[in-house]
């Protein structure tokens, strides 16, 4: 698409946003498989708009405060790059987009401290235990609080798992295939370390030796993805001193970590040269668990007996969309004797989850994770498999009033064949 | 436009009217991006009513208006009107009743073309037209536009399977046409409101004709060293007497910007590919593809491919209905155009589009529904160049009289929308276009319904195509 | 039929664009067994019977209004091609231009569609003696209005056809008819709607009033058989062919075997319906046929007009008056009346030509 963004007007680290803005040709493509264009119809809540309206911005003929509304409702889930034939990579739009309007805006006090909770607590394991705790005592009153507090509380877990402490070091069982370092993410630590434990029993098992860094933190994501990249820029620093280089990959089980830092080189593009090399080793190692099982041959665990069991999966958007990856976790799967996958109508939908979209947009964040829930269950799996913690705690959260909840577990967790 | 606004006002909330700049913004345009105009309102109705009560004001105002599915159209259709309104039909998207023995259901116009389809699926059935596009396109622009895809060739457009209407027409009267069945009484009332472009008011219903599955498919790909060898092999295949469900042809660069959207396992090398379908009774088609085989082995094919399964045959057509978006990544801006030409004339078109490319120093992607002789030229450019829209818009006017000239049409499926009424008069006596405007004004005496749109002359404040207009040269218009 | 008019023959367009103009009211008469109103203006357009342009690569055919159907067909078949849509009812004398005006299509329209999916251009005149050519001569044209769809079944009256052109298809290889015969009508009902939502792809399937289907297949030779085996597995019974199978096969639907004295109406319906519109029509309508896959029914009555016109405003349904000894048109609802009437004040504002409805109101 044509525009007249001046040659002055964006800093290196926002030059970026020009090539998705060329590429689009309106064809609108992408719509029917945005969340929000699917759920409230109009052009300014889908990608082609948002674009549009991106590029009227930094042409400078609309102030970004005007068109606010319409880049928070955007969850990030980038099905619209899935669906777009023209190559118009819109996370390297919408991320930086956010950062630079950032700057701009102004926020009421509520606002910033919702942005400021979620981002002083979800990446810090103990301030999140604490949180929950307190969040536990507000649940009952979470419909009186201001709405953007009312749905922390509400999604607030209940009970928190009791707490693993994970050793620095996990050697291969058998003989010795490969090397990884294990991201153990924060939310996924605190609601359910047993994704990462069964992780590294399938690595070890597959003869894959597991190093967990000690002194790694939050990746940044969470940062990134609303627009706080200088926040996200020092979780990723921190992480860049504290993994070993000598390894062949950074192993994570969350979708969401494993999308945000492949693209640290778009979050350092505008930093000095060692920063930027520094960030493109790092990123170019990182691997989903799926993808990384799949590529070393991933050697199903013994079981006595097969029994016969339908897997309704569901595909994470920050692993099928942001990372393209849909035939490595179905493949491994289907590796196990007695595991048939079903497919749910609408995949390439978003749950609602989406980083912390749940807790900023409540009422579309609903929608979808019901609309999610109902095909979930319309494929009449015996259980719900994804490769996700964020979508784990909204699908669960949004089948909590079935009759028969059907269970839900990461992929990992079947691939660990415990279940 | 005050008293009319406010009226408005009280017809809908403020979550479903918009007149703030920011959320008319992303309304200026349709898939035509080079033109825009701002309208001064876009409403969202739930359900009819609203509709013709919008219509009602628009009438007693004299404010025109269009109608905007999904903003698809190539020929700037949903374009809104200067000092007009944009209805958007986004939600009237429910599928009202599916009635299996009848083959038909009954659908409100906001539904998504293919949405009909995978409603349908468990009842065997499905609806035949299949525009590229039909993963987003509305029935609503398909009905406007009477819109075709790759298997129109033997299924027919979109007018083939409408056979029922309820209308509200430009002054709010709601009339219904057509019936239940594939025949009619009296004059083909549904036939001539498809088509009209948005001209005749809204379908506010629409009763769809749909057809069993065929039970089995044949896919074949057969790829030839020049655009020329692949439009002459259409003639063979056509000459033996076979009706494919479909005849499509691809050139290279449309090959090239297809494999890199969706990885259709098209052969990269060729210069051209030529995708045949045949559909129906497995025993029908396996004795129709024995006579196929016979006249492709006629023609000089390089290579030839079968799809071996479903999948394989979905990928193939996932890459064709990619291909002109696809053609973004080639290139930053381009125009399509969809001219019609004898199907005897295929390989002299293209000589002549792609001698008129060179000429202009300009690369032309081609993709089109061979079978048909409906071709569609992609003309790419790169408008940050200076001059190089203009050029790019003379080429596609030399290929529209080219396609004139060999005894064809200058739109086969886009239909004329702003971008080729100028052209209407080369094709069309006056006598005939007047004729044209006499029952558009016995619809419409305001002539509000989707105003300054296919027929030429009335031309308000319409952008035209030769050199800017005086309101673009005032600022007060604009392409961008 | 001892009509007295005088029947003008015009030779030129200018010539018939005078006679319209000239002429406070105007009919065409192809056929001198046709009722005419009285006092009109009665045009023949014998003059006009040219094959404009043929070129059978194309598919396509352009001819003159008044160009004999019977010698169109010929022409096709000579090259192999055929008008998919099955012209009904013609005779020797039967002419393009009243094939396109009474809109009729005959069983064979099942597998790809009725007349008005075959038209693509179209000229005539209108009732200010304009010349107006709509569409164009290529299978696919989007540019303009779609006139060509809008004069079928217009019965003349929005203007006279002078011109058109037609897509038409290759001949298939093979063709067979053959008839499933049931015990009873609900039974064959049952089958045509099974069939319908099958995957067989049936050139006709039509059902008459005693329960058997009527059914004629086409394609290449070596799979006709196979096909048919495949629908007597499907159906439960086996075939009985029919043995007056030539090229081109009609319904055996034909008009000279029923009296003048009855109407034959031509009722579009949709398939489940006919249940209905048998059990209530049966009485006084001695001869029914449920065509093209059961959209529209051939019904032979001897019921007075009006009371016909009451029992299909009951069933929600319209019909068009093929024969009879009547002026009128169209019986029964009429819920196009008023978009109709809009049109007929734009091509016809004097209102010359015939009126479809009845009671249209008088130009103002
Ligand atoms: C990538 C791409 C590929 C395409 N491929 C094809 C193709 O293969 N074949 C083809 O035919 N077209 C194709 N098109 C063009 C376009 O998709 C079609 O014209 C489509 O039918 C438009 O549908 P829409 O819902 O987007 O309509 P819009 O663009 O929103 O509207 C189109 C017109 O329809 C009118 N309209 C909409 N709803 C109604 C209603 N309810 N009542 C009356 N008028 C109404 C509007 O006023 C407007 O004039 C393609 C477009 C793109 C971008
Ligand atoms: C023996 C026999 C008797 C028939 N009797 C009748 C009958 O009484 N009534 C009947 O409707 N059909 C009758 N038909 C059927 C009808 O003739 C056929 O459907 C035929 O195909 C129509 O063409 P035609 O040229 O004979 O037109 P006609 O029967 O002369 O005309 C049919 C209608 O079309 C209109 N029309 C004809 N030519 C044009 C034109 N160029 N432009 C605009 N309008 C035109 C006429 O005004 C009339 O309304 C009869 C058929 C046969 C074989
Ligand atoms: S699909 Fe891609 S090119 Fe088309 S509108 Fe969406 S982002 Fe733009
Ligand atoms: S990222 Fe998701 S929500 Fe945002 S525009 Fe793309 S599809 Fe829509």
């Amino acid at each position: 698409m044509l525009h007249k963004i001046p040659d002055t007007a964006l800093a290196p680290e926002y030059a970026g946003m020009i090539k998705p803005i060329e590429a689009c040709v309106h064809c609108g493509f992408c719509l029917p498989t945005c969340p929000t264009y699917s759920t409230m119809g109009d052009e300014m809540n889908s990608p082609r708009g948002r674009i549009f309206l991106i590029k009227e911005t930094l042409e400078g003929r609309i102030n970004s405060s005007d068109i606010e509304p319409f880049i928070d409702n955007c969850l990030g889930c980038l099905a619209c790059v899935t669906s777009c034939p023209s190559g118009v990579e819109y996370g390297e739009l919408i991320t930086p987009y956010r950062d630079w309007a950032e700057s701009k805006r102004k926020r009421s006090t509520t606002e910033k401290l919702q942005r400021f909770a979620l981002l002083k607590t979800i990446p810090y394991p103990a301030r999140f235990r604490a949180a929950s705790r307190i969040a536990r005592i507000f649940k009952p009153i979470a419909r009186y609080l201001p709405k953007e507090f009312g749905a922390m509380m509400e999604l607030a877990p209940t009970e928190l798992p009791p707490k693993i402490d994970f050793k620095g070091h996990y050697p291969a069982l058998g003989q010795q295939r490969g090397r990884v370092a294990l991201l153990i993410g924060c939310a996924q630590q605190t609601l359910a370390p047993r994704i990462n434990a069964a992780a590294i029993r399938v690595l070890t098992r597959n003869g894959i030796e597991v190093v967990v860094p000690k002194s790694q933190g939050c990746c940044g994501s969470l940062a990134m993805h609303i627009g706080e990249s200088q926040e996200a820029r020092q979780a990723a620093r921190k992480n860049f001193d504290a993994f070993p280089t000598d390894i062949d990959a950074v192993i994570t089980t969350a979708a969401g970590c494993g999308s945000g830092m492949k693209e640290y080189t778009h979050l350092f593009s505008g930093q000095d040269e060692d920063q930027r090399t520094q960030a493109n080793a790092f990123s170019s190692k990182v691997m989903d668990i799926c993808e990384y099982l799949d590529n070393v041959g991933f050697i199903p665990p013994k079981k006595n007996e097969s029994t016969a069991i339908k897997v309704a999966y569901h595909d994470a958007c920050h692993l099928a969309h942001a990372q393209k990856i849909r035939s490595a976790p179905r493949k491994l799967l289907t590796s196990i004797p007695g595991i048939e996958v079903l497919e749910p109508d609408e995949w390439e939908i978003c749950c609602g989850s989406a980083g912390s979209y749940n807790i900023e947009h409540p009422d579309t964040a609903k929608i979808l994770g019901q609309r999610k829930v109902s095909n979930l269950y319309a494929t009449g799996a015996d259980l719900i498999a994804t490769g996700n913690i964020g979508c784990l705690a909204q699908i669960e959260f949004h089948s909590k009033d079935k009759k028969a909840p059907i269970p839900l577990v990461h992929t990992i967790e079947l691939l660990d064949g415990e279940i | 436009m005050t008293p009319f606004l406010e009226k408005l006002r009280q017809l809908y909330p403020s979550d479903r009217l918009y007149e703030d700049e920011a959320r008319l913004t992303p309304y200026v345009s349709d898939g035509l991006t080079v033109f825009r105009q701002k309208p001064v309102a876009v409403v969202m109705p739930l359900d009819s009513d609203e509709i013709v009560a919008t219509l009602k004001l628009c009438h007693e105002f004299s404010v025109p208006f269009v109608a905007r599915g999904s903003g698809t159209s190539l020929s700037g259709g949903s374009l809104p009107i200067d000092e007009g309104i944009v209805i958007s039909l986004n939600r009237l998207n429910q599928i009202l009743s599916i009635d299996p023995d009848n083959r038909t259901a009954r659908v409100q116009p906001g539904v998504i073309n293919a949405h009909v389809s995978s409603a349908v699926v468990q009842h065997g059935l499905y609806f035949a037209p299949d525009p590229s596009s039909q993963s987003v396109c509305t029935i609503g622009g398909n009905l406007a536009f009477n819109s075709g895809g790759a298997h129109c060739l033997k299924y027919g457009m979109t007018s083939n399977h409408v056979l029922g209407l309820k209308v509200a027409l430009p002054d709010g009267e709601i009339v219904h046409l057509g019936n239940d069945s594939l025949e009619n009484v009296g004059p083909d009332c549904v036939g001539l409101f498809v088509g009209s472009e948005g001209l005749f008011g809204i379908a506010l219903e629409i009763q769809l004709r749909l057809l069993p599955i065929p039970e089995s498919f044949r896919t074949i790909l057969a790829s030839y060293e020049s655009l020329e060898a692949a439009g002459e092999a259409v003639g063979t295949v056509v000459a033996s007497g076979i009706l494919p469900g479909a005849m499509e042809i691809m050139d290279k660069l449309a090959i090239e910007a297809a494999e890199a959207a969706v990885n259709a396992g098209y052969p990269r090398n060729a210069e051209a590919l030529l995708i045949i379908e045949l559909d129906g009774e497995a025993a029908a088609v396996e004795a129709e593809f024995t006579a196929l085989s016979t006249a492709i082995e006629q023609t000089q094919a390089k290579e030839i491919r079968i799809a071996q399964d479903n999948e394989e045959r979905l990928l193939i057509w996932k890459g064709r209905k990619s291909a002109f978006s696809a053609v973004g990544r080639l290139s930053p801006d381009y125009l399509v155009q969809d001219g019609v030409v004898p199907r005897s004339k295929l390989g002299e078109a293209l000589k002549e589009i792609s001698r008129l490319g060179s000429e202009a120093n300009l690369h032309v992607a081609n993709v089109f529904h061979a079978g048909d002789g409906n071709l569609h030229p992609l003309i790419l450019f790169d408008g940050k160049e200076s001059g190089a829209l203009e050029r790019a818009e003379n080429l596609a006017g030399k290929i529209l009289r080219l396609c004139l000239k060999l005894g064809g049409s200058i739109t086969g499926e886009h239909g004329v929308g702003v971008e080729k009424k100028s052209f209407m008069p080369e094709m069309f006596s006056e006598n005939d276009l007047e004729a044209f405007k006499r029952i558009r004004q016995a619809i419409d005496p305001r002539e509000i319904s989707n105003r300054g749109k296919m027929l030429p002359g009335n031309e308000a404040p319409a952008l035209s195509h030769s050199g800017p207009h005086p309101l673009e040269q005032a600022g007060l218009i604009s392409r961008m | 039929m001892g009509n007295d008019f005088k029947l003008h023959v015009p030779d030129t367009i200018s010539v018939l664009k005078s006679l319209v103009r000239d002429s406070p009211s105007v009919s065409i008469k192809a056929r001198d067994d046709s009722p005419s109103p009285p006092n009109t203006t009665a045009i023949t357009l014998a003059a006009f019977q040219k094959i404009v342009e043929y070129q059978p690569e194309e598919y396509t055919i352009t001819v003159e209004a008044g160009a004999k159907v019977s010698d169109v067909i010929s022409i096709l078949a000579e090259q192999g091609q055929y008008f998919p849509f099955d012209p009904l009812f013609i005779d020797k004398d039967s002419t393009i231009g009243g094939i396109i005006a009474n809109g009729y299509s005959g069983p064979g329209a099942n597998r790809y569609g009725i007349l008005r999916d075959f038209i693509i251009g179209l000229s005539f005149i209108d009732g200010q003696g304009n010349h107006i050519k709509t569409g164009g001569k290529v299978v696919k044209n989007a540019a303009g209005f779609d006139i060509p769809k809008l004069m079928v079944g217009s019965r003349g009256s929005l203007g006279i056809i002078t011109e058109s052109t037609f897509k038409v298809f290759p001949l298939p290889q093979a063709y067979k008819t053959i008839l499933f015969r049931f015990d009873s009508f609900e039974k064959g009902h049952t089958a045509l709607l099974a069939l319908g939502r099958s995957q067989f792809t049936l050139d006709a399937l039509d059902l008459d009033s005693k329960g058997t289907l009527i059914i004629r297949l086409s394609g290449q030779a070596a799979s006709i058989d196979t096909r048919i085996q495949a629908l007597e597995t499907m159906l439960g019974s086996t075939h009985d062919p029919l043995s007056r199978d030539k090229p081109f096969w009609q319904v055996p639907l034909n008009l000279q075997s029923y009296p003048k004295t009855g109407l034959l109406l031509k009722i579009p319906n949709s398939p489940t319906a006919i249940a209905e519109i048998d059990a209530k029509l049966a009485p006084n309508c001695p001869h029914r046929r449920y065509s093209i896959g059961g959209f529209v029914s051939w019904i032979y009555s001897e019921s007075e007009v009006n009371d016909l016109s009451q029992s299909l405003k009951e069933l929600d349904l319209s019909a068009q008056i093929a024969s009879g000894d009547t002026l009128e048109q169209v019986i029964g609802t009429d819920h196009p009346k008023a978009f109709y009437n809009r049109i007929k004040q734009a091509l016809d504002p004097q209102q010359k030509f015939i009126a479809l409805y009845p009671k249209t109101p008088s130009s103002t």
